[in-house]
């Protein structure tokens, strides 16, 4: 009777030593599948905007790189571009957590709501230095990141 | 005679076989967990070499291929900037896993070509490498 009681009491402890295991096994996957996410996601929005940037200076460095401040003190970027004879002005800017981009003719202003949201950005500056601009961007975050971009045409201040 | 097998005796050899089971499915488990962790880490110090490397490259660019110029730009918060010409080293902080290397290769009066280089501080492995050119500052003048 008693051998039969253990028997059972080792049986069901194994299941228990089991049912744990698999908890535990289940909890690591969790917090590797997590931690990956986790950076992957840090990774992409600290990188999509500063490349974007970049290759867009670099894309569009032919009609001269200006640096632009908004009425609300929102800072921009613009970059000139001559298609057919008109000049066409890429203007890059961070409004409302986003980066934003508008393409327009150089002659026409809009407001900084019209331009397309592209990826989150929570703060974005731009100093101009002697032939090169040092971009700092700010995720939501909190993570500060420098971009020094150095355009081949010449730059000026806009105000 | 053979004994008669007690249903408990049944349920533990049943437990037995499925915990040998769950322990090779688990151990290969941990392995392709773990192997995800280092590929992530990876790829996330790759793009962090890439993304400096270039910063070390526009730099250079900036400076026209003059190292002091871009010891002076890159020489910014808590980076750690070192110039031996014809090299110079860069890392971001004291905490940085890699630094970053500026080798110029060849300069005259129109062109300066540098190698700028990834390596990571743990084994000196080159994470990632790119050759830049750029005008110099008296031919960039001129035009």
């Amino acid at each position: 009777m008693t051998k039969r009681y253990f028997d059972t009491i080792f049986v069901v402890l194994l299941f228990c030593v089991f049912v744990v295991s698999s908890a535990v096994m289940l909890l690591y996957g969790l917090g590797v599948y997590r931690t990956i996410q986790f950076q992957s996601d840090e990774s992409y929005r600290r990188q999509t905007a500063m490349l974007y940037l970049v290759n867009k200076v670099q894309q569009n460095d032919c009609g001269g790189v200006r640096v632009k401040e908004f009425s609300d003190g929102t800072q921009a970027l613009l970059l000139d571009c001559e298609i057919e004879g008109e000049v066409y002005t890429t203007t890059l800017y961070c409004y409302d957590g986003q980066l934003r981009e508008m393409f327009t003719p150089s002659n026409i202003t809009l407001g900084v709501e019209t331009g397309i949201p592209l990826v989150e950005l929570d703060q974005m500056s731009v100093k101009e230095e002697e032939g090169y601009l040092r971009v700092v961007l700010k995720t939501s975050d909190a993570v500060e990141d420098t971009v020094i971009v150095a355009p081949m045409s010449e730059s000026r201040e806009v105000k | 005679m053979m004994r008669r097998l007690t249903k408990s005796r049944l349920f533990f050899l049943e437990l037995l076989v499925n915990i040998l089971f769950f322990c090779v499915c688990a151990s290969i488990c941990v392995m392709v967990f773990s192997r995800a962790y280092t590929v992530n880490a990876e790829s996330s110090l790759l793009s962090d070499a890439v993304q400096s490397t270039q910063k070390v490259a526009e730099s250079y660019k900036a400076a026209h291929g003059d190292l002091a110029e871009v010891e002076e730009i890159l020489a910014e918060g808590d980076a750690i900037v070192h110039r031996f010409d014809p090299q110079l080293t860069y890392m971001e902080d004291d905490s940085a896993k890699m630094r970053i290397e500026l080798q110029c290769d060849f300069r005259d009066e129109y062109l300066a070509v540098a190698t700028v280089s990834a390596v990571r501080l743990e084994d000196t492995t080159v994470l990632y490498e790119l050759s830049v050119t750029t005008l110099t500052e008296v031919n960039s003048d001129a035009r």
